[in-house]
Parts: structure tokens; sequence; C-alpha cells
């Protein structure tokens, strides 16, 4: 050992000091950065002291994979959760005042007051204007609902563009990674990007990840559909501009595969999109479902001659009786009052807004028919099973039943909401205390460096006094 | 190598989660404590919505029940004071009649005649009385009024059949009427009336087989109003001209008015008055039947109402288990979160401090 090899030895500490003070720092830059990963500089030894072999990323990939996972489930259920909460504010608030169920409780008792009173022209006004509340309660929900199956359909082609850009520049990013990973340079910068596009993709559709060489990755969705592979695979979906009860929504296609609607209020959906798909072909049209059938109980009550020609309530400008038990899809946006009954609501009374009169004498205090209508909002009817509620129930009873249907999701919606929201925050500490940047022990990295450079100074000023002493003997 | 196992981020993240949920709880404990009532019924009732809302409805539904029922009873209040009315005309026209007896006065028929009109006006006047805008009386045909000019109407009729007797018995005048005779023609006339027997054309002229009263005097329906005054319950809340009480009170009058008449003999006069007294007392026993049966009414109406009442009580009790919050419950629990949110604040503000930037 000489001298001059002490002096390189005090070199290399100025050069490691060096790129690991430009580590720290970079780290400290980026402590509020949830997609980065802190680095680590290895130092090794050699002929020369210690050397920068190399930086490391901190990773750890379960943890990763059990963040995109809690990702992809709270992404789901939310878009499940807001669907259901836009669905609900359709039917009023606190009191559900614009839900059909509250429209037809006050028909049935302005039927009530006509009955006591038959004679009173105000009081079967009163009747035709709660009739028309309840069909505009109908109507109205009925497109509500069609626009919530709109706006899904809108939502999903906007994922599905913004899934196709993520998934042109993960492959930029993942191209990037392999480069430099097999020519032995710096994947790192690549990889934080590689891992925040996972993360955006994995809100819109769950993925699974399978490691190749040179850190190449292959990524699947949750269902086993190939979504990147060397390059993205293209995902494609035509948006159906109109939605009416009778429409149904075009799939999604990922690399030629259709996607699967999610199921039930605790999703099963990874990632929005099954949600939304769930939303558009499943809660939305049963719900619809509901509403036709509380229409076609309305015409079924008031329906004249024996119950074989509508009365009060008609399907547009039919007059036709629908089959018992049987759904007539979109009916809650066809059905109107009859203008039979709207020109003269006495019609009600007497039976022959479309049939013929029941009362032959012109008897203004008729009151059989009317009370008839009353009580038959309290026998029960037959209702079809594709409703997804009662199959034989009172229609009031079916019209409450069908708002605590859609409570029950909601309450279950907003429950798994909670945990899976809740379940998506731990996982994101976890991972985030494992691969994130702690300030505190940066700047504790950042002394040690500052003793090891201080040190170096020393030792350099050492040998050049040695080497002074040297060169003074031989003046 | 990293050597700490928590971020930067994190701390401050976990910090920042706990105060947003806790003031998320905040805001529903808070609500919960003022209004009494769950924050989101429809998430904390779910599937037993439907139970909440039913219970609303029956409450509406006894609401709207004993509303009209108030109607009913407005009408059938009105009924009775009208029946009062003309069952006290009745008893004053059974009195003159009876204080007559045997008189052959000239004047104190004619004063018993006067008394007999008056009676047979407030008869009249009461069996068209209208309420709301509903003929009482008319049954279910309630736009109409029952007995337009009943007494003309029911002198026409009367006399109609009267000269059609006086003719058959080849009489010109009722003053020749034999005690027999009397007795004949009011029997006949009588079942005219209570509609026993029906028209013969002649002498009614186009109103042959039809009934005496419903042809000249009374348009009602014999069908009642009826009203629903319990989920169960119906009732007739009315009654009309067309019963026999109305009619044998008619009857009565006009026999009265008609034979109430000096130049009749004494014996066919005597039994004209046996008659109208019988027709009268029959019409005021058939309008306190009438009295009788709205009466019941009435009373099915009180009880029923008793019974909503108590229904909704009941429902109402329950309605506030099932909605309600215990609100000291909630009021602690609003204590609760303020010194969780306040704690978080004090220590949010410390470990922001707490770097060891500076101590250096």
């Amino acid at each position: 050992m000489s001298l001059s090899s002490a002096m390189n030895t005090a070199q290399a500490i100025f050069n490691n000091t060096g790129t690991q003070t430009s580590t720290v720092s970079k780290n400290m830059a980026n402590s509020g950065n949830a997609d980065y990963a802190k680095r680590t500089t290895i130092v090794s030894t050699t002929l020369f002291g210690a050397q920068v072999s190399t930086t490391v990323r901190a990773q750890n990939e379960v943890l990763m994979r059990q963040n995109l996972t809690a990702i992809s489930q709270n992404s789901g259920q939310q878009s499940v959760l807001s669907a259901l909460g836009d669905m609900r504010s359709v039917m009023g608030g606190t009191n559900y005042e614009m839900s059909p169920a509250k429209y037809l409780e006050a028909l049935r008792n302005k039927i009530h007051e006509y009955a006591t009173r038959p004679s009173d022209q105000v009081v079967g006004a009163g009747v035709i204007s709660a009739a028309q509340d309840a069909v505009t309660a109908l109507n109205t929900a009925s497109s509500e609902i069609q626009r919530v199956r709109a706006d899904a359909d809108k939502q999903i082609e906007a994922q599905v563009d913004k899934l196709n850009n993520l998934l042109s520049e993960f492959k930029a990013a993942n191209d990037m990674v392999t480069t430099e990973t097999a020519r032995g340079g710096d994947p790192n910068d690549a990889l934080d990007r590689r891992d925040s596009l996972l993360k955006q993709i994995s809100e819109i559709v769950g993925v699974s990840i399978v490691n190749r060489e040179n850190n190449d990755v292959v990524l699947y969705t949750s269902d086993g559909t190939t979504l990147f592979e060397t390059s993205p695979r293209k995902v494609t979906f035509q948006r159906n501009l109109f939605y009416s009860a009778s429409t149904t929504g075009n799939a999604i296609y990922i690399d030629g595969v259709a996607v699967d609607a999610a199921k039930s209020a605790n999703t099963t959906a990874l990632g929005s999109l099954p949600a939304l798909l769930q939303v558009r072909d499943d809660i939305a049209p049963t719900f619809q479902s509901q509403l036709d059938e509380i229409a076609r109980g309305l015409i079924t009550i008031f329906a004249e001659n024996g119950g074989t020609i509508a009365g009060l309530f008609q399907n547009g400008t039919s007059t036709t009786v629908p089959a018992a038990g049987t759904l007539v899809p979109g009916l809650a946006a066809s059905i109107v009052v009859a203008p039979n009954a709207i020109t003269n609501p006495s019609k009600v009374r007497d039976g022959s807004v479309n049939g013929t009169t029941q009362n032959p004498d012109n008897n203004s205090s008729f009151s059989t028919l009317l009370d008839k209508y009353d009580q038959a909002f309290d026998s029960s009817m037959a209702f079809d099973a594709a409703a997804g509620i009662d199959v034989q129930k009172t229609l009031i009873t079916f019209s409450s039943n069908s708002l605590s249907w859609l409570e029950s999701l909601r309450s279950s919606a907003t429950a798994a909401g909670e945990s899976k929201t809740a379940l998506l925050s731990r996982s994101a500490e976890a991972y985030s205390n494992m691969t994130g940047v702690s300030l505190d022990e940066e700047l504790s990295l950042m002394l040690d460096l500052e003793q090891s450079y201080k040190a170096a100074t020393k030792l350099v000023s050492a040998i050049d006094e040695m080497l002074q002493a040297l060169l003074n003997i031989a003046s | 190598m990293k050597t700490s196992f928590v971020s930067t981020l994190s701390i401050q993240n976990a910090m920042r989660l706990t105060v947003a949920q806790a003031q998320s709880e905040l805001l529903k404990a808070q609500s919960e404590a003022t209004t009494g009532k769950y924050y989101d019924l429809g998430v904390s009732l779910a599937e037993r919505t439907s139970q909440s809302l039913d219970l609303n409805r029956e409450v509406a539904r006894l609401k709207a029940l004993s509303e009209t029922n108030s109607l009913s009873t407005q009408r059938l209040a009105s009924s009775q004071t009208a029946l009062d009315n003309i069952s006290n005309a009745g008893q004053s026209m059974l009195n003159t009649v009876l204080a007559l007896s045997g008189s052959e006065d000239a004047n104190s028929l004619k004063t018993a005649r006067t008394s007999i009109e008056n009676a047979f006006s407030i008869f009249s006047d009461m069996s068209n009385m209208a309420l709301n805008g509903e003929f009482l009386f008319s049954g279910i045909n309630s736009d109409v009024q029952p007995a337009t000019d009943m007494q003309t109407n029911v002198a026409t009729a009367y006399n109609t059949e009267l000269q059609f007797y006086l003719t058959s018995q080849g009489l010109t005048d009722k003053s020749q009427m034999s005690a027999t005779q009397m007795d004949s023609f009011l029997t006949t006339v009588e079942a005219k009336f209570n509609g026993t027997s029906t028209l013969t054309d002649p002498p009614h002229t186009g109103r042959g087989g039809e009934d005496l009263w419903t042809s000249y005097v009374s348009q009602a329906s014999d069908t009642n109003m009826t009203s629903r005054i319990s989920k169960t319950e119906v009732v007739e809340s009315s009654t009309n001209t067309n019963t026999q009480g109305m009619r044998y009170m008619a009857l009565g009058a006009i026999s009265a008015l008609t034979f109430m008449d000096a130049s009749l003999d004494t014996p066919a006069r005597q039994a004209a008055n046996k008659k109208m007294n019988q027709f009268i007392a029959a019409g005021i026993d058939g309008i306190d039947v009438d009295r009788g049966k709205l009466g019941l009414s009435e009373e099915r109406i009180k009880k029923a109402n008793d019974s909503l009442n108590a229904q909704s009580t009941i429902i109402k009790t329950y309605l506030g288990d099932l909605e309600g919050v215990d609100g000291y419950e909630a009021a602690t629990r609003v204590k609760n979160l303020l010194a969780l949110v306040d704690a978080s604040y004090t220590l949010t503000a410390r470990i922001q401090q707490l770097s060891l930037v500076n101590f250096l």
C-alpha cells in the first residue's frame, strides 16, 4: 500500500458520497409522491476501498398486488354505489316524495274521497289530477332510470378510451424498463412510471401480472383475457346513444373477448367496467321492470267492462288490458291517463271512460265502482317474477317493496363501499410504508454522508501533509 | 436497504383519513341527535324500508278515512235534523186530527186545515233539504231535487184517484160519499201510495203500471248513498224520500186536507178521520224507523273513528321505534367524535412539526 493508493481510496469516498447524496436528495424530493419507490445506493468493496455498485428500488410485489386488487374492488364498488345513489335520488328526498309508491297512495286516498262524495265534480277532478301525478311519476322515473343506463354507457365509453391510452403509455414504460434492464442501465424511473400506470389501469379493470425476463410484464384481466403482452390489446366498445326499456347495451371487448358484468350489491366487480355493465344491464333494468309492473297494475285495477278494457289508465292510445302477471317492457314510460277521463272525470265514477256505463240512471252519487277501485288497491294481484320482487302482492305493497329492493341494494353497497375503501387505505398505507420515503431516515442518512465526506477531506489533508513532510526532507 | 418501515406520506395520510372519517361520522351523528331519525333511512333500514313506507301509508290512509267520516257524519246529522222536523210536523198533524175528532164546526175545521197545510209544507221543505250541493233525501241520485212541488204533485195524483173513484160510484162530489165508500176509497188509495198496487190508465194517462209515488212525486233513487267508514266497513249514510214513512206522511196530510170539510156527512168524515189517524201514525213510525237506521250508521261511524284513532296511535308508536334513533346515544356519539376530531387536529399539528430538519 502506498500513500497514492490511500489518496485513491479517499477519492473513491468523494465519488460515493456524491452519488449517495444525489440519491438521498432525489428520495427527499419525492417524499410526497405516492408513486415513487425509495432508492437505495448499494456500495461494495473493491481494490480501491468502497465503490457504488448499483442503485436499488424498494419493491414489494405482494403488497403491490394487494394494493392493485383493493384499488379495483373499491373503484367497482364506488361505481355501483354512485349509480344506486343516483337511482335513489330519482325517488325524491327522505320520504320518497317523488316515488310511484307515494303517488299511488295519494291517488288511492283521492279515490276514497271521491267514493264518499261522488256527486262532487271538484273531487272527481282531484282524482284525475292525482292520476296524472302518478303517471308523471312513473314516466319520469322510467326516463330517469334509462338516463342512468345511458350515463353508464357514456362512462364506459370514456373509460374504454382512457384504458386504451393507458395501455399505450404502459407499452412505452414497459419498453423502457426492458431495454434499460437488458443493457444494465437504470430502469427505476420507468418502473415508477409503470407502477403508477398499473394503478390507474386497475381502477378501470382488474389485472393480474406475470413477470418475464428483463422485468418485462404481461397483463391479464381478472377474467383471464390478455390485456398487454409486448403490445397493448385492443379494447373496443360501441356506445348506444339512446336507451329505452327494451334497448340492450353493447358488450365491451378486450382482445375480442366480451367483459362479463359483475353481480350483487356487494359487487364482484374488479374495476369500473364490470360494475358499469352491472348497473346498465342488471340493476337499472330490474328497477325499470318494477316500474313497468306498477304501471301494469294501475291499468289492471282501473280496467272496465269487468276488466276487459282499460279505464282511467291506458297504454298510450291502446285500450287493451295487459295480460295478468306478464311484464310489458316500457309500460311505465307509455302509460297515460285516458283522455276521456280528463274531459269528464265522472266517467271514472260510472266506469264509462272506455267501457259501458255501470250507472245507466246517471245517479250522481253512484259510488259502487269507486269503492271497488278503492278496495282493489288492497287486493293482491299477480306480478312477473322478472321484476325480481314479489309475484303475488297488492299493488301498493309491490310499489313500496320496489323501494325496499332499491334501498336494500344501496344499504349493502354502502356497507361494502365503506369496507372496501378502508381496505384500500390500509393496503395503500402498508405499501407506502414498505416502499415510500421516510424523510427522517433520509436526513439521518445525509448526516452519515456528511460525516464520511468530512472524514475523507481529513484523510486528504493528512495525506497532503505527509507528502509535504516527505518533500521537505528532500529539499 | 430500507431500514425504517414507515413513510412520511403514510403518516400524513393516516391522520388525514382519521379526520375525514370522524368528520363524516360527526355529520351523521349530529343530524341524528337533532332530528331523532336515522341520517339515511334507506341505508339504515335497507329491506325494512317497505315497512316504514307501509306504516306511513297506513297512517295517511287512516287519516283519510277519518276525514271522509266527518263528511258522512255531517250528512247523517243534517238528515237526522230534517227527519226530526218531519217527525214533529207529523206529530202536530196527528194532534190536529185527534183534537178535531167529531167536531163539525166549519171554523175549527178551517183552522185545522191551515195547521195541516203548515205541517205539510214543513215536510215538503225538509224532504228537499240539501247539504254541500247534495240533496239529502235523493238516495244516490243526489243532484236531483227529490220532491219538487210536493204538495201540488201529491194533490194532483190524489184528486185524480178521487175523481175516478167518484165517477165509478156514480157520484159527482166527495160530499156525497158514504162512510163505506170513504173507507173503500181510502183503502184503495193507500195501496197506491204505499206502492202495493200500481197506477191504472185511465185515469192516469200514460202512467199505467207505474208506482204512484215515484211517478208523481219523488225523483229519488231507492239506493241510498254508502260510505266506507273503516277498512272493512261500509254503511248507508243517507235515506231517501221513497220510504214508507215519507209516503204515509204525504198520504195522511193530503187526506186530511181533502176530507176535513164541513160539507161531508158526519159518518163519512169520521171514517176518514180514523184512516187519517192511521196514515199519519204510520208516517211518523216510518220516519222514526229511518231515523233509527241513520242513528245506527252514526253509531258505527263513531265506533269506527275510535278504532281508527287507536290504530293510528299504535302505528305511529311503532313507526317511531322503526325510524327513530336513541337521541342520548346520538348526542353521546357527537361528543365522542368532537373529542376525537379535536385530538386528531392537535396530533396532526404536532406530527407535522416533528421533523429531524428542526434539529440539524
